[in-house]
């Protein structure tokens, strides 16, 4: 990517040099050289094999499982994600690429906005016709306990703790167990009736037929406890007057087969209803996003970047 | 119109999910081990026409729509029914023992019959003359359970209950039973349901179209891989199996390939007679092309095993009352002994037919039955399919440990919770595999401690007296044994037998056989030799006697190994088993 242009000679925005000699002795030695071929032409065909084995992967998560990938949108994102995601959106055929508007985040964003969550578990095996209302209340109680001690420990406030119980079943002679919601308050025989009845119902939901004459066994009983964070209010950006941004340069780039002045763009200065069109390179902080020749992305309120064949 | 190809490739992925879909659900709801634990189904999706298009990669599919059809007519079928059979005599070997239940439901779109889906699943106790109902001392095909002709178990959606309890009360576990036909039922369901919305999607035509598209693509694989690997001429290779349990005779499977002016035969006529104990295989002419066909493109996975296969191979010939063609009432329970021999010898004349690149013999998948009596009256049973090894392959070892395609052990947990036993070792069986410059697969080793106040048990284990063969220098794998009470007082029991008595606190060693290598063991990097004594799959002693390799600690010694490999004679005769020899020694061919 480096030796074609496709990311600047540095990362982080110039903190991090990039040593284009050093790749090209590489790719030389290891790639162009014993192939006989230049190198420009021995970095395409590795950014090609790569991108051939990512879309191979994509292809099992889709057309093998017979779901078209035109019904889909492709997210590209880690800071080398953008890199190739217009690419891959291509030979996949798929309809969309979301580039989020801080791809090398992302993940940390989802880390510190997601709730947690804990599972409490304990196996005890309880055949039809055994079911204990007293053993099972205290099993539970146990578990709710030590989740919620877990949950203090971690310093959720007790308002944002929250609890739910459920049972793993299964038929007689049966393998795999379904985990079916144990109703809030006093446990009851009538209580455990109905979870018998729950499961029959969850059995025939997911399997397509349930057998109530056949006995139902208790295999595992489980809290799972959630402590809500807060949500992250993402900022909206300004709306863009002209909907073309002007470029903040050009490199020499293969973007579409030749090297070719390229147009660079800084991502921040994206505002929304901005539309690029391709081939174009997008630098920011954290990420480099490609658009290919024939692409266009357009930013939304948020910063995130659609791409698409095209006009958008 | 033919689809393009993206639309082809979306459809056959979303029947391969449907038949993932399928199959999860049984193993997800069934109640016997054989199916929740083993994954011992099938499940598939054909044409009208009966011909396969996409299904499990086992080669036991046979021609599964056909006995439906002669006993109802296509026009007389409507959407929702679901027929059912396993009578092997009666579909023509459209199954090929009797434990497989065989599920087909038709699919429509409005009134246009559009396809199969098809589900079977091998069920745990079927009636019979012992529980789990196979036997190796069966002599007919009544001592193996009760016979299901093709008969309609769903008439629009609504059960047949009569048939259902007629067929439950003939099993020792009805309720297991019950639970299984209910998984293999719904995952017939759930694969039209599935064709259903896939036909919604892509339209009839579409669908049509792409079925037929795959066929042929299946076909044209195979013909070119034929046309391409294969010379015109005739190959002939005899495969032999240890016994049938009941007469302690030895029988061979003879293959010939003939292969005149583009078009491939494939002769079992000089196979030997029919046996008196259950290793007969009634065998559908679709099998042994199936075989031919995966074999021929195993390195193309796009293409699925499907009725194009049979296409592509214009005859297969068998002789009525022999070992692959017998007749009614013989036993079929240890079928798959013939059947894994169908394979070998197949192997054995592709090798001529392609200068020893075919794979050395794969051994044959191991059962015992452990049936248990306790004072208390229950009668815990243990069925479990052991793992053997594979032939080794041209570019490869053979693969370790493992049974028929890929179905899986019980986990030991779970075993000693059910079946009254503890199974106290379980590991390689160090040697087993034939060296080679790739080398054969090894078997297993497993301990099996009895826990039932006294208990009775049957064993199937071949490739024991005829061990699996080399090829190209390879040697033959190492054979498998059955002894009670390892030590001072220990006592052999006969590899194909039943009845043999135990009791509470014995330890039956069941020790697997290992396949075939192939190519020369001194042609085997000395590094990779080294690397297998280091991880148990060869001793040390075998690494010097068989692969002339000289070992310094956990270090080759080079120049050792070099003079030892320099004096070792390389053999020119393809086949091995004890001694290197030709096909057609084996044969008695002039």
């Amino acid at each position: 990517n480096l030796l074609l242009g496709r990311i600047p000679p540095h990362l982080l925005d110039g903190e991090v040099a990039l040593d284009a000699d050093a790749a090209a002795r590489s790719v030389r030695a290891g790639v162009a050289d014993p192939l006989g071929i230049d190198l420009l032409k021995a970095a395409q065909g590795i950014v090609d094999l790569v991108d051939n084995n990512m879309t191979g992967a994509l292809k099992v998560m889709s057309v093998e499982r017979g779901l078209d990938p035109r019904d889909f949108t492709l997210a590209a994102f880690g800071g080398a994600g953008p890199v190739h995601g217009a690419g891959l959106m291509r030979a996949l055929g798929a309809g969309h690429l979301l580039v989020p508007r801080y791809p090398g985040i992302l993940c940390a964003i989802g880390l510190l906005t997601t709730d947690l969550r804990y599972d409490f578990a304990v196996t005890r095996l309880q055949r039809a016709g055994t079911f204990d209302v007293g053993v099972t209340q205290d099993i539970l109680a146990e578990l709710h306990a030590r989740a919620d001690r877990r949950l203090a420990a971690d310093r959720v406030p007790p308002d944002r703790r929250s609890f739910r119980r459920a049972a793993d079943m299964r038929y007689e002679k049966q393998g795999v167990e379904l985990t079916v919601p144990i109703s809030d308050g006093p446990l009851t025989d009538a209580v455990l009736g109905k979870l018998v009845d729950d499961f029959h119902a969850v059995h025939k939901e997911l399997y397509t037929f349930s057998d109530p004459a056949q006995p139902v066994e208790i295999v595992n009983l489980r809290v799972e406890a959630t402590g809500r964070t807060g949500r992250i209010a993402l900022p909206e950006i300004a709306i863009a007057q002209c909907r073309s941004p002007e470029p903040a340069g050009t490199r020499m780039a293969s973007l579409g087969g030749t090297p070719a002045a390229t147009p660079v763009y800084r991502r921040d200065a994206l505002l929304a209803d901005h539309i690029v069109e391709g081939p174009a390179i997008i630098d920011q902080l954290d990420a480099t996003t490609l658009i290919l020749p024939g692409q266009s992305a357009l930013t939304d309120r948020l910063g995130n970047m659609i791409v698409t064949e095209g006009a958008p | 119109m033919m689809p393009d190809l993206f639309t082809r490739e979306l459809i056959r992925g979303a029947l391969n999910a449907a038949r993932a879909e399928m199959e999860a659900l049984i193993a997800r709801t069934a109640m016997s081990p054989f199916i929740r634990e083993k994954k011992d189904y099938f499940t598939a999706f054909l044409n009208p026409g009966g011909e396969l298009v996409v299904s499990t990669s086992l080669t036991l599919a046979g021609n599964l729509v056909d006995a439906v059809l002669e006993e109802y007519p296509a026009e007389t079928m409507r959407p929702g029914d679901l027929y059912w059979y396993n009578d092997c005599y009666g579909t023509g070997g459209a199954v090929s023992h009797l434990p497989d239940m065989v599920f087909i439901m038709p699919v429509f779109d409005g009134d246009r019959l559009i396809a199969f889906t098809e589900a079977w699943g091998h069920l745990w106790d079927i009636g019979g003359s012992v529980p789990g109902s196979i036997s190796p001392h069966a002599t007919s095909i009544f001592h193996e359970g009760i016979m299901i002709p093709p008969v309609r178990v769903l008439r629009e959606g609504v059960e047949n209950t009569e048939i259902m309890r007629i067929f439950t009360r003939n099993s020792r576990f009805p309720d297991m039973l019950r639970g299984d036909l209910k998984a293999i039922m719904a995952a017939c369901r759930l694969g039209a349901r599935r064709l259903e919305e896939t036909v919604a999607r892509y339209g009839v035509e579409t669908i049509e179209a792409t079925f037929e598209a795959m066929i042929v693509e299946t076909e044209s694989a195979l013909r070119t891989e034929i046309a391409r690997r294969i010379p015109d001429g005739d190959y002939a290779f005899r495969d032999r199996i240890d016994s049938d349990a009941v007469t302690d005779r030895s029988f061979f499977v003879d293959a010939v390939i003939r292969k005149h002016d583009g078009d491939v035969m494939l002769d079992f006529s000089a196979t030997d007679r029919q046996a008196t104990g259950p290793i007969n295989f009634l065998m559908d002419s679709s099998v042994p092309k199936f075989m031919l066909g995966l074999w021929m493109t195993m390195d193309q996975p796009g293409i699925s095993m499907n009725g194009g296969f049979e296409r592509a191979v214009e005859q297969v010939v068998t002789r009525p009352g022999s070992l692959v063609a017998p007749r009614f009432p013989a036993p079929l329970g240890l079928r798959s002994h013939t059947m894994i021999r169908v394979t070998s010898a197949l192997f054995g004349a592709l090798a001529q037919a392609m200068d020893g690149y075919a794979s050395a013999a794969p051994c044959v998948y191991v059962l015992y039955y452990l049936r248990g009596q306790n004072a208390d009256g229950t009668e815990p049973l243990c069925i479990e399919g052991l793992s053997v090894g594979f032939g080794a392959r041209t570019f490869a070892d053979g693969i370790d440990a493992v049974y028929y395609v890929a179905q899986e052990n019980y986990p030991i947990e779970f075993a000693e919770m059910e079946f009254g036993v503890e199974i106290e070792a379980f590991g390689i069986h160090c040697d087993s595999g034939g060296a080679g410059r790739y080398r054969g697969g090894c078997g297993i080793v497993r301990d099996v401690r009895v826990l039932s106040d006294a208990a009775t048990l049957g064993i199937r284990l071949d490739n024991c007296r005829q061990p699996a063969f080399g090829v190209r220098g390879g040697l033959s794998g190492r054979p498998g044994r059955v002894v009670v009470n390892p030590g001072p007082d220990e006592w052999d029991i006969a590899t194909m037998s039943d009845g043999n008595r135990l009791q509470r606190g014995d330890l039956v060693r069941i020790v697997t056989p290992g396949g075939g290598g192939w190519g020369h063991p001194m042609d085997r990097p000395a590094d990779e030799v080294l690397a297998d004594v280091l991880d148990g799959f060869v001793s040390e002693d075998a690494a010097t006697r068989q692969y002339g390799v000289v070992l310094d600690g956990d270090k080759v010694d080079s120049a050792a190994t070099e003079k030892r490999r320099a004096a070792m004679p390389r053999s020119d005769q393809m086949f091995h088993r004890g001694v290197h020899y030709d096909a057609a020694d084996d044969r008695g061919d002039a």
